[in-house]
């Protein structure tokens, strides 16, 4: 559905073990860029072993194999000389429990900057305070940036998880099941921040809640028992699937 | 920062509002056609037809859109549904203008006739409901809705009354057979936009309102 040239990952034939258990079975997909796809499928079906696969998270996991090809922007990210954590910068995520630093708001934002060099106080404020706008948490804690991030509700620690990874300026944000231990209020935040940040950012995103795909995605992938079974235009999967696994999954039969 | 839901709804409140405006002209030209004797419109209101067909398509597809993404609730909830609904009862308003201008020439040189069945003065009446109707959904005004549902009522039977007299001069008149059969038509054609506007009104009440009036003698 999306060509190769409009996309900005584009995986081929990837399969995944853990030992001698497939988890995923020769995937093949296109990631559209500056779009949020969204990845749905009951539990076990294999979506986040996929997410973790394209900043290859899964290598910190013993046991595991991998084939295929994941090509970022044109270049396979598991080929021999791939620099991990330079991928790693390029491939932000954001998980489920937010974990930021126990530091303060300041320094939460400033990790990964200083990391990569930058040490310069007036750099590093202006990426503090981009960074904690772009992720719409600027005005909540603009006055305290000097508390520790763990005094904040858990919404607003996971929008500063979201502002760190602004910080050290991404291409592409994965996030998995980023909004499912929040409030509604919290939820609707962070998803008015993916509708926001899909402009500068591709965004993929696990979540085991459907009206959550529906309502913040452009593209939507139906995983089963470690099979991708369909992908397509987000209105399209929930108006229109064009597989009976996906409507009866999307509408509540199984799964 | 606006929501995406916020703007979907806004979507779907302007092509209504487009498609109240197009049938509007759309009365306001059958009208016209029965009245006027150099009427010669007639590409304008194609036109328009086939814009309130498409924008008829659009609506649906937009409702069927929020509804499977958005998953509507409470007053959003009220307001989609109803606004399909109102999509559907006024693209019929279209298709009866149409209806209403196919038999303008027969009826057109008998002015008199016209005059004395208030067929100018029911013509008037439809396009003003209609054009209060836009009124009250562009500002959720239920007062105004539940006003229309009586207007509307009023005008169906004055309608129903009409079509009566000109059976009752039919049966008199073999001569006048030919003319009162197109004025018959076009008297039941004013009945159903009235019923129909009846309708519209009824759904803008359930949107501020959450009540279902149809149906009901008292609104």
């Amino acid at each position: 559905m999306t060509d190769s040239k409009d996309s900005k990952v584009s995986v081929r034939d990837l399969s995944v073990f853990y030992g001698a258990n497939k988890a995923l079975n020769k995937i093949s997909m296109e990631i559209p860029d500056k779009k949020v796809t969204a990845f749905i499928g009951p539990s076990g079906c294999g979506k986040s072993t996929f997410l973790r696969t394209l900043n290859r998270m899964n290598d910190l996991i013993g046991n595991v194999r991998i084939e295929g090809e994941v090509n970022i922007d044109g270049i396979n990210i598991y080929q021999k000389n791939i620099d991990v954590v330079n991928l790693r910068k390029k491939v932000g995520m954001i998980f489920q429990k937010s974990n930021p630093f126990a530091k303060s708001i300041y320094d939460n934002i400033t990790y990964g900057p200083k990391i990569n060099g930058i040490s310069q106080k007036r750099k590093l404020d202006e990426i503090v305070e981009t960074s904690l706008k772009q992720a719409a948490i600027w005005d909540e804690v603009k006055d305290r940036l000097n508390t520790s991030a763990l005094s904040l509700s858990g919404g607003q620690q996971q929008r500063i998880c979201i502002a760190r990874t602004l910080a050290v300026n991404p291409d592409i944000i994965l996030m998995d099941e980023p909004a499912s231990a929040l409030d509604p209020i919290s939820t609707a935040k962070i998803e008015e921040l993916i509708h926001e940040l899909k402009k500068y950012y591709t965004i993929i995103i696990v979540t085991h809640n459907m009206q959550q795909a529906a309502r913040t995605s452009d593209t939507t992938a139906f995983f089963y028992l470690g099979e991708l079974i369909e992908m397509d235009k987000t209105r399209a999967i929930f108006t229109n699937p064009a597989k009976k696994q996906t409507e009866d999954y999307i509408s509540g039969r199984f799964g | 920062m606006q929501s995406f839901f916020q703007e979907e709804l806004g979507k779907l409140r302007k092509r209504i509002i487009k498609m109240f405006m197009l049938v509007n002209m759309q009365l306001e030209k059958s009208s016209q056609s029965i009245l006027s004797q150099d009427f010669e419109d007639t590409d304008a209101v194609m036109q328009n037809e086939n814009r309130i067909d498409k924008l008829d398509i659009k609506i649906d597809k937009l409702c069927q859109r929020i509804f499977a993404l958005a998953q509507p609730v409470a007053t959003d909830l009220r307001f989609i549904m109803s606004s399909l609904r109102i999509g559907n009862e006024i693209e019929r308003i279209g298709d009866i203008a149409l209806d209403i201008l196919a038999r303008a020439e027969f009826v057109r040189p008998y002015q008199e006739i016209l005059t004395r069945y208030r067929v100018p003065e029911l013509l008037g009446d439809v396009i003003r409901h209609n054009q209060r109707a836009l009124e009250a959904y562009t500002n959720n005004n239920n007062e105004l809705a539940a006003e229309i549902v009586c207007s509307c009522k009023s005008t169906a039977e004055t309608c129903k009354n009409v079509f009566n007299e000109i059976i009752a001069e039919m049966a008199q008149k073999s001569q006048v057979i030919v003319i009162a059969t197109d004025l018959i038509l076009i008297v039941r054609d004013l009945e159903r936009i009235s019923n129909h506007l009846e309708n519209v009104a009824e759904s803008v009440v359930f949107i501020v309102e959450g009540k279902r009036i149809r149906h009901s003698a008292n609104p």
